[in-house]
């Protein structure tokens, strides 16, 4: 008897979705593999910064006196030749995820203790090389931003495809045959985690097509709705910003407007003070605070020169669409509930690379056994499989131990496994030997973070990122004894 | 109040007598949680087991049934700590990776593998082979890539138009959301058609048509 599913879908549209599915999965896989990868780390990019630095000085208490101390000596602090005339000044106060205040002018960021004194700057070099690769895949902001949001369009409608594609959804909804052939093997593990995992994996794709495809979206609309006036595209969203005035003048104690926060019998926690235009007279606060409850990521809250409450950007209880916009963050980076909401993230961002690797495995099979086997494809496909999280291993053990750029290592790592993949004609010995490489490289993240932080490594700071990766460098490791059954 | 530490607000007077309170609120959320988490796992696996059972079991659609109803459920008490949009975030998540748990703690992982290469899966249908030539491989790239996108933005504007004299923030928000899904619908009609001058004439005429309406109305 046909499920109801296999009902609906006749053979012709299965037919064609699966045509469709096979034309879009191809021609994206590798960056698209990418893209899964550094995604599922970059869940934990909090938890990154602080394992990056895990002997600094952690403390939930500080003072509104602390943050404008802070704020003043980052502004003092600057280096011009950095960055001549950066428009915002941060200050990052300490939340239980992350419980370090942090102060940054342009491209410097500089660490405070409770009192707000710079004790040191703060190095998050390989955070943010991991950021900038999933946002922009290490290209120029724009084109590097709007192909990542291309690829989030690829990917949603290969999953909406594969949907379409897979007549058995219901009747094959726990089926995992693992023993039987290798086809059918991949066949299975590519629709169990792509179908239980695709309602929060089409709204992963979605959202970052949204983030991606923001600026070109802005523009489009912006010049065809609002007479090419971009910025009020913008300020419909988040507000008109206060007029500009750049007459030098000292910085105010912007830690005011944390006493304001609170006589306003507020319960939200604020987690990011921002001075915009800082030290000129048309410097201006506002307070980014977490909205309890919420899917929502953030709210704005900001202060008039007299540190008074000048209004809310409404992200909280303002128009839906602010309210849906900034809960789309939330639900991209799995920032809503804690370690537990990562810790899932992680697991379903782990199937995501799977599915992605999977499909393609899956298309190379095919082809081998109607007779075209693409040989060199399978070989380059399994160094990628392998080879960028090995890559992301390499560039975080080069970072924490010599302060290499973690970008030109990570693109020459990919590119190494790829060219080594050249010397051998069997993939499944290519496939053993390279789990094993990157799970050994995992495990020298460790044990290099071991040893340069001593203790520290298993502080709160450090422990939750070095578990993460010692338990990938195991699963990668319990699997080199499958890869004589398994591809790739 | 200067001086005073700022990181929980604690030194508010009301809010220490209200200490009491936030402990059994903060243990009843911890309570509806852990609820929330066993209906969901009860959920998934009831799914599971009625799935196993198999379709002819008299039993199979009341496991169904009630493997929906446990997470609906489980969803509904995470409304109450969590909030609605959170609520059912978690449960989208939850209920994906348990079921995932399930399938991985009942596949039998070791067994040695019966080499029928062959051996295919029942139903597999085929994809349409694919043209090979670099002239279709482009045309496909152009229509699924900017005349996709053109369709889908112009489809996009000619709504925000029609409905709204000045789209404010709900509008831009929503149509920052449909673009990418119009552009995956467009992208896989392009891929999966056999013809590939179908969905070509239909976004070009849709661009050009839609386009016209937004000059048109604006």
């Amino acid at each position: 008897m046909r499920s109801r599913a296999a009902k609906a879908l006749s053979p012709q549209l299965v037919r064609s979705m699966l045509s469709g599915h096979s034309v879009l999965g191809l021609a994206a896989a590798v960056l698209m593999y990418v893209l899964c990868v550094s995604g599922t780390v970059a869940v934990l990019y909090e938890e990154l910064e602080r394992w990056e630095q895990p002997t600094a000085r952690e403390s939930l208490d500080y003072t509104p006196e602390a943050v404008t101390r802070a704020a003043r000596a980052a502004l003092d602090a600057a280096n011009p030749s950095v960055d001549p005339r950066p428009d915002h000044l941060y200050v990052s106060l300490p939340t239980p995820d992350n419980p370090r205040l942090i102060a940054s002018f342009g491209e410097e960021s500089w660490l405070a203790d409770e009192d707000g004194e710079l004790i040191g700057e703060a190095r998050h070099d390989w955070t943010h090389f991991l950021l900038d690769l999933h946002i922009y895949l290490n290209l120029p902001a724009t084109a590097g931003l709007t192909l990542v949001g291309i690829l989030g369009v690829l990917l949603a409608a290969l999953i909406v495809s594969g949907l379409l594609a897979h007549p058995r959804i219901f009747k094959d909804a726990f089926a995992l045959r693992w023993t039987k052939s290798l086809r059918l093997q991949q066949v299975d593990l590519h629709n169990r985690l792509g179908v239980w995992g695709a309602p929060l994996h089409l709204a992963i794709a979605l959202t970052g097509a949204v983030f991606g495809l923001s600026t070109v979206f802005g523009v489009t609309v912006g010049s065809a709705l609002f007479g090419g006036d971009l910025e009020a595209v913008t300020t419909q969203i988040y507000g008109d910003e206060p007029l500009e005035d750049h007459t030098p003048a000292p910085l105010p104690d912007v830690g005011r407007a944390l006493y304001s926060l609170r006589a306003s019998g507020t319960a939200e926690t604020p987690t990011y003070l921002t001075v915009h235009e800082p030290g000129t007279r048309g410097q201006h606060v506002t307070l980014d605070i977490e909205v309890p409850r919420r899917l929502v990521f953030w709210d704005t809250v900001s202060f008039a020169p007299d540190s008074t409450i000048a209004g809310k950007s409404g992200m909280a209880d303002g128009a839906l669409g602010k309210q849906v916009l900034a809960s789309l963050y939330s639900l991209h980076f799995g920032s809503f509930g804690g370690l537990a909401v990562k810790i899932g993230y992680l697991l379903i961002g782990a199937a995501l690379s799977v599915v992605t690797a999977s499909g393609f495995n899956i298309w190379l099979i095919r082809r081998r056994q109607a007779g075209r086997p693409a040989t060199t494809l399978e070989r380059l496909w399994t160094a990628t499989i392998w080879g960028v999280p090995f890559a992301l291993a390499v560039s975080a053990t080069l970072a924490l131990t010599a302060g290499v750029p973690a970008t030109p290592v990570f693109w020459c790592a990919c590119a190494a496994v790829a060219a080594c993949s050249a010397f051998t004609d069997d993939r499944q010995s290519l496939s053993r030997a390279l789990r094993g490489v990157c799970a050994g490289a995992l495990a020298l993240v460790v044990t290099v973070h071991a040893l340069e932080f001593g203790r520290a490594a298993l502080s709160a700071a450090g422990l939750t990122v070095n578990v993460a990766i010692g338990a990938a460098a195991l699963a990668i490791a319990a699997s080199i004894p499958l890869g004589r059954r398994i591809a790739p | 109040m200067t001086g005073e530490t700022h990181s929980g607000y604690a030194c508010d007077v009301s809010a220490e007598k209200n200490h009491n309170f936030k402990d059994i609120g903060k243990l009843t959320d911890l309570f509806l949680y852990a609820l929330g988490l066993a209906a969901c796992v009860g959920g998934a696996a009831t799914l599971y087991l009625a799935w196993r059972a198999g379709r002819e079991h008299p039993r199979h659609a009341r496991g169904i049934w009630a493997g929906w109803m446990l997470l609906a459920a489980g969803t509904g008490v995470w409304v109450v700590p969590a909030g609605a949009d959170r609520a059912v975030s978690f449960m989208l998540l939850w209920a994906g990776l348990v079921a995932l748990a399930c399938i991985a703690a009942t596949t039998s992982w070791t067994r040695e593998q019966r080499r029928r290469e062959r051996e295919r899966p029942a139903n597999d249908v085929e994809p349409a082979p694919l043209s090979g030539t670099v002239g279709h491989g482009i045309a496909v790239a152009l229509v699924a890539g900017p005349l996709s996108f053109a369709a889908a933005t112009a489809a996009t504007l000619a709504l925000l138009t029609v409905t709204t004299a000045k789209p404010g923030a709900t509008a831009l928000v929503g149509g920052a959301l449909l673009a990418p899904v119009l552009w995956a619908g467009a992208m896989l009609w392009s891929c999966a058609d056999s013809r590939l001058a179908r969905p070509a004439l239909w976004l070009s005429a849709a661009t050009a048509a839609l386009g016209a309406l937004v000059i048109v109305l604006r």
